[in-house]
Formats: structure tokens, C-alpha cells, sequence
């Protein structure tokens, strides 16, 4: 996919320039200095001849067939050079001219009229207001990065022109080897997804990474992604996490950064992985891209100091890792290997005074052990060590395993030559070992990421003209939000259990709903004008007789009307009084690049003052229901801890997916709110006490004006009926 | 030859736009309607005269021809005011009777609007309850919905008028309530001698304000899509919290105008993601130029102010709520909301026209 534009057959300069210094003699250097094989053509209608090659006035101008056109120009004469390429056939171009959409009105004008063009010729166009590409298979570089990296299996893609060209001088002492290299710019055709979908299937490319300030399309991305994983790591850097840094994001691209839970949750359903900084990003993906994957969690470590190896283990600890346990073999063959005073069990200590060889022995042995998915060689320079020659065997080793081997030779000046070999053996090495450690840990998670089959969102049987009835109702009275009593037929439409409520409109009524539900009774006030209920006294529980009930009716009526004089009050709604159980809370809220975005976690502080909560895309799987729930810190709570019987945690589950099904139906509830699902003991359920819903008032137009739909339509066009499980 | 007279116990009730809508839609039976009030009350600068802010547009909707001094001959004025305590006897009243018989002279239907409330011109001797009998009009009061009714007011205004009251028009009334109106309200006025002419439901494009409008009053500028500027505004939403919580709060308005700093460019794009009729940024701060482009592209006026964000909120609190019928649509809907809402022929009986 793509072709045109990485491999194409033919190549015009467009504003290809005979001066150095200019960018139009900077891009068309590089194409011919990539050693680009197919057919070059400068175009500049006032040369003949530039940088030996004849030039040509326009592309229609050129003899043969152009398949890429690299346009240089300045913005006003893009369009004209656009309708040129159209005329010629060209079937994709890079516009690295700026003054486009980024720079207002006029630009967004331009943009459009350009993307105009392209459509109606199907010329596929990178950019604009791009550094360019880079494809070092083919090999061409048509960017003006004056240096083209190294081959490599890395393909990497960048929001920001500038990080581009930084990494690639960052890159280039570190012999770093990209296969691809490729700057976004407006995005006006050619976005993530196209990239991701076009490296999926270029067998040069082992690792796909990426600088991203914002995603064009959500739900296709997560679509690509998701199938993509499977076959290659999928590593991206999303910036724009923090209120300022969204609103920066904001100003430089024009898109909404949206939030960084939604994004968090994406990337998470779609296995890609997300790195927190750029040095992350970089950790990770060398060791992607030389080393295999593990087949677990098990890390062997070998030392030759105690303090890295209780460095490395701390950190194996802290995020999870298990480290391996030896075989006896194992075991007794390092003791007999090994000096007396070396540590035979994990971290391996094979003391300060190893020299190179004891480190092979070492190696070797920890490899072949079972148990092993994984090795870190750490090395600290004393006076006995060896580190060129240890880093040589350390990539021997490497070269013939199905393991990984990652190494941290901590030091300086008396470790450099040993890591220029390691890094030219493929040996990811790390200046201290926990970062090793990180990266290990992303290894064996996405090796059982890829083994996993993905299961489908299933799919219950509901009543939905309930739902539309109700919100129809809503809508008709002038409302957007629905009042609990509406809220609770439509969570129950969906077969959430929920207590027995009855709407009181007098003193008396509600004695008498009392009575017949029987004490103790919960009451609260509804009315469509009040959504926080408790903030104004309107909500009151465990009342225990027909005089609290009685009083609580009048004073209830009487502070609402005080606190919010203008609201309309229906009534007030007696309630059965559940028993109490572990509470949780359930919301969803609508995201403007991915969907509904599920949240629970436990009530009271853990959601409002820890913030300890789990987030998912609708439609939820049953198994990313699961780990919602398994994920947040106080799941102990609900396992069951100091001899409590564990909590009905599949209750949870269950709820999650039908709430997951109802957004999913109804792509026009923009938020939702199940607060408190009180969980009984396992095997007793689940009920939901209060419910809010919020319905859109008009879908939110999708941000790019590209896209072809807005995201609350694909949102409904989402669910598959056709591979769905249906549960009765 | 008879008259409407429409009255509030308090201000900003909906007369006007009720006068509006029932002069209008009675016009159309072919029925010759005249508009006179009495007593101005909010002065307007209409080159270079001083006018009632009502007669300045009525008497225009209705194709009348008389001059402002004609259909309202009393502007009230801090002199006129003060009058009264200075124990100086005023003739108001028969400046304003002679007015009255000039306008109902001419017409088959005179809608008269009074004051704010039962009192007001009492000192004059220009209240409705002076004026009810001396024009030998038929009464109704005006009452926007409250939870909770205020009967209190109503039936001493009843005690006073007498047989003069005939009915009563509930304005603003939340769709929910509507049926309370009608089982609840309407048997108590019928028991008390009154009718319930109809509950006006409440209506966002009727309080409605232009792009052009709100720019005036904040003395903004408009950048971008001035094509766009006579758009309705039908709700107001302040962008000061993250993204997130804007954003959640913003697909709950519709036809809205955002108002956030010129700095907040995440709040912009928020808000021109959904259904947004106008930006307006405070503090002089002109946008990112993607931003400009973007609602350029989307069509979205964008209005600069000088203000902060919060005297910016003050002026158009100050300025909105009311209704306003300053476009054709706003005219349009308030007739449909007459005609569907209010008993006219009921009225017309009553009038005898």
C-alpha cells in the first residue's frame, strides 16, 4: 500500500532549485544522494539542467511517467503545480510547502482546494507543511533531511517536523537504522492510519513508532491497530497528556488532544504501546527491533556486583516481573562454574574479579535453563573486568538465541568501546538496569498481548424501545437530561437490577409507598431542574417510620425549593433500602476521537479523592470488562480481604457490558452515570441505586473536516452484528 | 371599537411579545389592530428621540403609522417621577386619555400594555387600575411560571379590577408543567372568575439574540464568517474548565456562544466541535490562527471583545433572557406559539370583535 509514495517508479522535484542553500536544491540533493534508482526529474521552469540532471518546466512537461511529485514550491503556486500533477497522472505527492491550514483562514482555503484536486485526480498526497519521507529500502529519500539514516527495521512516523529531523541526528551517532521515516504534517489526506495499515505489510519494517500529538480517527485507528499488533509492536508517543500541554497541542495542529484516559484506554484495547517520553520510546523500540521476543515474564539476571543485580531485581519487582527461578542443573552447574563465593541463584553474581570468560560460562548456562525467558547482563567496570571482551561474547551469545538478551554495562569512558560492539551486535544496552528492566517488562506483556485471541463484545437481549421511548419523551419535553425515574427505566431496559421506587406527590402518598414497600425506605427528591440531588437536601435514607417519612416529605419539598427556587419538583421517590454491599461506580462519557469511554472503580474516596479508577472503550469485551475491574489498586477490596467472602465481581462485569451495549445503541447519551452498583457476595449480584443520563443535544462534529463522518455516527455504525455472540 | 388590556404583576412577564403575537395573528383575520401604551417606561435612543423601547418596534410590526408620541404619550422621566412628591397635581391622565381616544378611534382592536405591576403609576393616576375602567377595557394579566403558583398577587389584582379581569396568559412554562397548568391552574381561575387564555411553553428561540446583536452590546469585533453574524444565539456556555468538562458541558447546548479567553485555543476547538453559533473571546486576545481558519472553514462568527471573561458574562446576563423578536424566525415562532397555545377565539368572543 502506499507504493507511489515509498516506492515509487519515478520521482519529480517540483521547485527543484540550482542553488545550494535553497530547500528546492536541499530536497532534490537528497533524492539523488539516497541513491534512488528509479527516474529523477527536477522541475523548475526557469533551468534546463540542475545538479546534472535535465530539468524540465512543469511536470506535464516530462516524457515519461512521474508516480511521486515532491513539491517544494511557495504556497501560491501549489495549486497551479497540484492541477499539473492532476493533468500528468501522478499518483501521490509530499508537500513540504507550509501555509496551509496552520496558518488560518486563507490556509484552510488552500488546503482545501488542493485536497480537491487530489481527490478528484486519486493522487495520495503526504503533507502538507511536511519535512518529507524517507524509505531506506527503496532506497529514496525525498525530505530535506540532508542525512539519510542507516537501513533498519524501524519505521517511524512524527506529528512535529522538528522531532524528525532530531532524531534522525540523534540516530546517526548511534548508528541507529530506520526503515522508514515519515513527518505527518497537516495531515490533510495521508494520516497515522494510512501509515500503520502501509507498514503492516512491508516486510522491512519490524517495529512501528511514532510521535503523535492528536488521532484523525479514533475508531479506525483502533480497528487498524488492533489487527496490526498481532503482527508487529506498535510503539507511540502521545503528547498533549497534561491541560497545558492539550491546550498546546491546540494551538499547533488545530486539533483537540482529547483525553489522555480515552487514549490511555485505545491504546490499551488495541495493543499498542505507549511510551511516556521520547528515551522510552527509543529503549523500546531497539530492543523490538533486535532482539526476539520473550516467551514470559521470567528475567535471569547476571552480575558482577550485588548492587546493579539488587537494582535490576527491585525494579523486576516493582512492576511485576517475576524473576527466574534456576533448575537444579542449572543451579549445580554454576556452582561448580563458578568461584565459591559467586551467587548461583537470581540476580547471578559472578563477582568483581570475572573476567569475560566466567561471564560466557555464566550466559550459557542461565540460557539453556527452562525457566529462563529472558537474560540482563549487567556489568560494572572494576579492576579485573573486561568489558570489550565481555560485550563480545555477550553478542555471540545473542546471535544464537531465541531469547532475548538485553545488557546494561554501566559506566563511562572504560565502557564505551564495549557498548559501540553491542550496539553493533544487536545488544540493546542500557546505562542502568532498571531501564533494561522497563523494557523486558513491554517485551513479555506484548508477547502475551499477541497470543491472545480477541474475543468479540456480546451482545444481551434488551428492550431498546423502552430506551427510545424515554429519550424520546425527553427530547420532546425540552430536556437533555433525564431525571432518575427516567434514568432507572432505561438501566433496567438493559437489565440492570434496581431497588423498587415509587414517585410521591403529597405527604400522604408517600407514607402510603413507605408502608407498602416497608421500612426502612430511602427517599429522594425528583425533579428535572435538580442533578445533584444530595447538594440540596434532597436526598434522605433509613428512614424508619411513617412520621420520618412524613417530615422528610415536607422538609425535603421545602429545602429544594429554597436551594434551587426556579426548579420544577415532580415529587419525591420512595425507595427500598438495599443492604449494604461494596459500592461502585460505573460512568461513561463521551470522547470526541474514540467513543464512549467506560469508567469504574470503587465509591466514595477511592473514585473522588485517590482517582484509583479503570477506563474502556465501548463496546467492551467480556474480558476487557474483566480487566476493568481487575485493574484498579483497591480490587483486593473486592476479592475479599481480612476473611470478607469475595464480592460478585462478574455482577460488575455483566453490568459494565450491558451499560457498554446501551451507549453503544444509543450513540446519543453523552454521559452516564451508575452511582453507587452496590456489589453483593459472590453469586448474590449486583443492583444499581441511582442512575443519570445526559443526552447530546446534537452530535459533535468530528474534528478534521476530512473525516467523513462524525464520531457519534461511526460510534453506532461500530457494533457488528454480524460476529457478535448474542446471550440471552 | 375594544380593548385589549395586558398587564403584569411583575416585570419581564412576556407582555410585549404577547401583545405581538395576539395583534398579529388577530391582523391576519383581517381584524384593524392598533397598539397603544400608555405609560413608557425603558427609554431608547431612536435618532435622536428619546422612546419607549416597545413603541419603537410594535407600532412598526403592526404597520401602524401614528408617531411615537401618539401610541405611547407618556415617557416616564426622572422629572415626571418626582412630580408627585412635590405635591404638584398632573394631568397626566388626560393626556393619556385623549392619546387613547385618538389610537381607538382608528381601530377595531386597541392592545393596550401596561406597567410592571398593579402599582405602578398609581401616583400618576396611571395605574391599570385606574386606567382598566376609564378605557373600559377587558383585563388580562400576563404571569411567567413558577414553581408554586403565585396566587396571592393574582387575586388581589382580581379584588381590584373586579369584572375588568377576565383572564390569564402563563408564559414560559417548562414543557413538564404544562399539563399542571392546565388540570391544576385552570379549574382555580375558572372558580374565581377568570379564564386560562393559555400557558405559553417555554421557547429558546424566542430569547434568542443575533451574533450581530451580542457583538454590539459587548463591543466586540467580528473576525471570521461575518456572513453568519444574523444567526440566533439561543444559549450562553463559559469555557473556563479543561477540555473534558467543556466539552461534556458543551454537547448539552444547543446553539450556543462560547465564551473564552483568546488563549484557550483547546476551549475554541472544543467548542467548534459541537453545535456552537458563535465564539466569543475575551480580553482583546485574537485566536491561533489555525483556530481563526477552523471556524472560518466551519462558518462560525467569531467575535473579539475587550472585556475579561467575567464582566463579558455580566453584560450578556444583563442582556439576554428577554425576548427579543429582532428576526423574522423569532416573529414566526412566537405566532405559532399563539396560535397553538391561546384560546383566541375565546378572546375574541370576549372582546366582542
Amino acid at each position: 500500500m502506499l507504493e507511489a509514495l515509498f516506492k515509487p517508479a519515478s520521482v519529480a522535484v517540483v521547485g527543484a532549485a540550482r542553488e545550494e542553500g535553497k530547500l528546492g536544491y536541499t530536497v532534490l540533493r537528497a533524492v539523488i544522494d539516497s541513491g534512488y534508482p528509479g527516474a529523477i526529474y527536477p522541475i523548475n521552469p526557469k533551468a534546463t539542467q540542475i545538479l546534472d540532471l535535465p530539468a524540465y518546466p512543469s511536470v506535464s512537461a516530462v516524457p515519461g511517467p512521474v508516480e511521486l511529485a515532491v513539491i517544494v514550491v511557495p504556497r501560491p503556486a501549489v495549486i497551479p503545480v497540484m492541477r499539473d500533477c492532476a493533468a500528468k497522472g501522478v499518483k501521490a505527492a509530499i508537500i513540504i510547502t507550509a501555509g496551509f491550514r496552520e496558518v488560518g483562514p486563507e490556509g484552510v482555503e488552500a488546503e482545501n482546494e488542493v485536497m480537491r484536486i487530489a481527490r478528484s485526480a486519486g493522487i495520495r498526497v503526504l503533507g502538507p507543511n511536511v519535512l518529507g519521507l524517507i524509505d531506506t529500502s527503496t532506497p529514496l529519500n525525498a525530505s530535506f533531511a540532508p542525512n539519510m539514516p542507516k537501513k533498519g527495521e524501524i519505521a517511524f512516523m512524527s506529528q512535529s517536523g522538528a522531532i524528525c529531523s532530531a532524531i534522525l541526528d540523534w540516530a546517526q551517532p548511534r548508528d541507529l537504522g530506520f526503515s522508514k521515516f515519515v513527518s505527518l504534517g497537516n495531515k490533510a489526506d495521508i494520516t497515522e492510519v494510512d501509515l500503520l495499515q502501509a507498514w503492516g505489510d512491508a516486510p522491512e519494517t519490524r517495529v512501528i513508532i511514532g510521535y503523535l500529538e492528536g488521532i484523525s480517527d479514533g475508531q479506525r485507528f483502533m480497528r487498524v491497530a488492533k489487527e496490526l499488533t498481532k503482527r508487529k509492536p506498535v510503539i507511540i508517543v502521545k503528547s498533549g497528556r497534561t491541560a497545558a500541554g492539550s491546550r498546546a497541542v491546540s494551538s499547533h495542529t488545530g486539533t483537540l488532544a482529547g483525553s489522555d484516559a480515552a487514549y490511555t484506554a485505545a491504546f490499551k484495547q488495541s495493543g499498542v504501546i505507549r511510551a511516556e517520553t521520547m528515551e522510552e520510546l527509543f529503549d523500546l523500540s531497539i530492543a523490538f527491533a533486535y532482539q526476539p521476543l520473550p516467551d514470559g515474564k521470567r528475567l535471569a539476571i547476571i552480575t558482577n556486583a550485588g548492587g546493579p543485580g539488587i537494582i535490576a531485581t527491585d525494579a523486576s519487582e516493582r512492576i511485576g516481573l517475576s524473576l527466574a527461578g534456576f533448575t537444579n542443573e542449572t543451579i549445580s552447574a554454576l556452582r561448580s562454574s563458578l568461584p565459591p563465593a559467586a551467587s548461583v541463584y537470581n540476580p547471578v553474581d559472578v563477582l568483581g574479579d570475572a573476567k569475560a570468560d566466567r561471564y560466557q560460562v555464566a550466559l550459557d548456562l542461565v540460557m539453556k535453563d527452562p525457566g529462563v525467558d529472558g537474560v540482563l547482563v549487567l556489568l560494572t567496570p572494576q579492576a579485573a573486568t573486561e568489558p570489550t571482551e565481555t560485550a563480545k561474547v555477550v553478542v555471540a551469545a545473542s546471535r544464537n538465541s531465541k531469547k532475548p538478551i538485553l545488557a546494561s554495562f554501566v559506566g563511562g569512558t572504560s565502557v564505551e568501546e564495549a557498548a559501540r560492539i553491542l550496539n553493533a551486535g544487536r545488544v540493546p544496552n542500557y546505562s542502568f538496569p532498571e531501564r533494561a528492566v522497563e523494557v523486558f517488562a513491554e517485551m513479555s506483556a506484548y508477547d502475551l498481548w499477541r497470543d491472545r485471541t480477541l474475543d468479540r463484545p456480546f451482545v444481551f437481549d434488551v428492550d431498546r424501545e423502552k430506551v427510545r421511548a424515554v429519550f424520546q419523551r425527553v427530547r420532546e419535553m425540552g430536556r437533555n437530561a433525564l431525571i432518575e425515574l427516567e434514568a432507572r427505566e432505561v438501566v433496567s431496559a438493559y437489565g440492570l437490577k434496581m431497588p423498587r421506587s415509587e414517585l410521591a406527590r403529597s405527604e400522604a402518598e408517600a407514607v402510603a409507598f413507605a408502608e407498602d414497600i416497608g421500612y426502612p425506605v430511602v427517599m429522594k427528591i425528583v425533579s428535572p431542574d435538580i442533578l445533584h440531588k444530595s447538594e440540596v437536601g434532597g436526598v434522605r435514607v433509613g428512614l424508619r417510620s411513617s412520621a420520618e417519612v412524613h417530615n422528610a416529605f415536607v422538609r425535603m419539598l421545602q429545602d429544594a425549593r429554597r436551594f434551587v427556587p426556579s426548579a420544577n419538583i415532580w415529587g419525591v421517590a420512595i425507595q427500598e433500602m438495599v443492604k449494604p454491599g461494596r459500592e461502585t461506580i460505573i460512568g461513561v462519557t463521551f470522547d470526541p476521537q474514540f467513543g464512549h469511554l467506560l469508567m469504574f472503580g470503587l465509591g466514595g474516596i477511592y473514585v473522588e479523592v485517590l482517582k484509583d479508577v479503570s477506563f474502556r472503550l465501548a463496546p467492551l469485551t467480556a474480558g476487557e470488562a474483566r480487566s476493568m475491574v481487575r485493574e484498579i489498586k483497591a480490587f483486593p477490596l473486592l476479592a475479599g480481604v481480612r476473611g470478607q467472602k469475595p464480592a460478585d465481581t462478574e455482577a460488575v462485569v455483566d453490568a459494565l457490558l450491558r451499560l457498554s451495549q446501551l451507549v453503544t445503541d444509543f450513540p446519543e447519551v453523552a454521559e452516564l452515570d451508575v452511582n453507587p452498583l452496590v456489589v453483593n457476595d459472590m453469586g448474590e449480584g449486583a443492583i444499581a441505586l441511582d442512575a443519570r443520563i445526559i443526552l447530546a443535544q446534537e452530535t459533535p462534529v468530528s474534528a478534521p473536516s476530512r473525516a467523513a463522518k462524525a464520531p457519534i455516527a461511526s460510534a453506532g455504525s461500530q457494533s457488528q452484528p454480524s460476529d457478535t455472540i448474542t446471550v440471552q | 371599537m375594544a380593548t385589549l388590556y395586558l398587564i403584569s404583576l411583575e416585570p419581564e412577564s412576556g407582555k410585549t411579545a404577547m401583545c405581538v403575537g395576539i395583534g398579529l395573528e388577530f391582523q391576519a383575520t383581517g381584524l384593524k389592530v392598533g397598539y397603544f401604551k400608555p405609560v413608557g417606561r425603558i427609554a431608547t435612543d431612536v435618532e435622536g428621540h428619546l422612546v419607549d423601547r416597545d413603541c419603537a418596534f410594535v407600532p412598526v410590526l403592526f404597520g401602524m403609522t401614528e408617531s411615537v408620541d401618539e401610541t405611547c404619550p407618556v415617557l416616564m422621566t426622572p422629572d415626571l417621577l418626582e412630580k408627585p412628591l412635590d405635591g404638584k397635581s398632573t394631568d397626566m391622565q388626560q393626556t393619556v386619555l385623549r392619546a387613547f381616544e385618538a389610537i381607538a378611534q382608528k381601530y377595531q382592536l386597541v392592545i393596550m400594555e401596561g406597567g410592571a405591576g398593579l402599582a405602578d403609576g398609581w401616583a400618576l393616576g396611571l395605574s391599570p387600575v385606574h386606567l382598566a375602567p376609564a378605557t373600559k377595557s377587558q383585563v388580562v394579566v400576563v404571569m411567567r411560571y413558577r414553581p408554586g403558583v403565585a396566587v396571592d398577587r393574582l387575586l388581589l389584582a382580581k379584588s381590584m379590577l373586579g369584572d375588568r379581569l377576565v383572564g390569564v396568559i402563563v408564559s414560559d412554562v417548562p414543557r413538564d408543567a404544562m399539563s399542571f397548568i392546565r388540570d391544576r391552574v385552570a379549574p382555580f381561575l375558572e372558580a374565581h372568575q377568570m379564564r386560562l387564555v393559555g400557558a405559553m411553553p417555554q421557547d429558546q428561540l424566542l430569547t434568542a439574540i443575533t451574533v450581530r446583536e451580542l457583538a454590539d452590546v459587548l463591543g466586540g469585533r467580528i473576525i471570521s464568517a461575518p456572513d453568519r453574524a444574523s444567526e440566533l444565539v439561543e444559549s450562553f456556555s463559559v469555557g473556563a474548565m479543561n477540555v473534558e468538562g467543556a466539552l461534556r458541558h458543551f454537547m448539552r447546548l444547543r446553539n450556543k456562544a462560547v465564551i473564552t479567553g483568546g488563549d484557550r485555543s483547546d476551549i475554541q476547538l472544543a467548542a467548534l466541535q459541537t453545535s456552537t453559533k458563535c465564539l466569543i473571546l475575551t480580553g482583546n486576545l485574537y485566536p491561533d490562527s489555525i483556530i481563526l481558519g477552523r471556524a472560518t472553514e466551519l462558518g462560525v462568527p467569531v467575535i473579539v471583545v475587550p472585556g475579561d471573561t467575567l464582566s463579558t458574562v455580566n453584560t450578556v446576563e444583563r442582556n439576554v433572557g428577554r425576548i427579543r423578536l429582532s428576526s423574522p424566525r423569532q416573529i414566526d415562532r412566537l405566532r405559532e406559539l399563539v396560535k397553538g397555545h391561546l384560546d383566541l377565539a375565546w378572546l375574541r368572543s370576549v372582546l366582542g370583535v
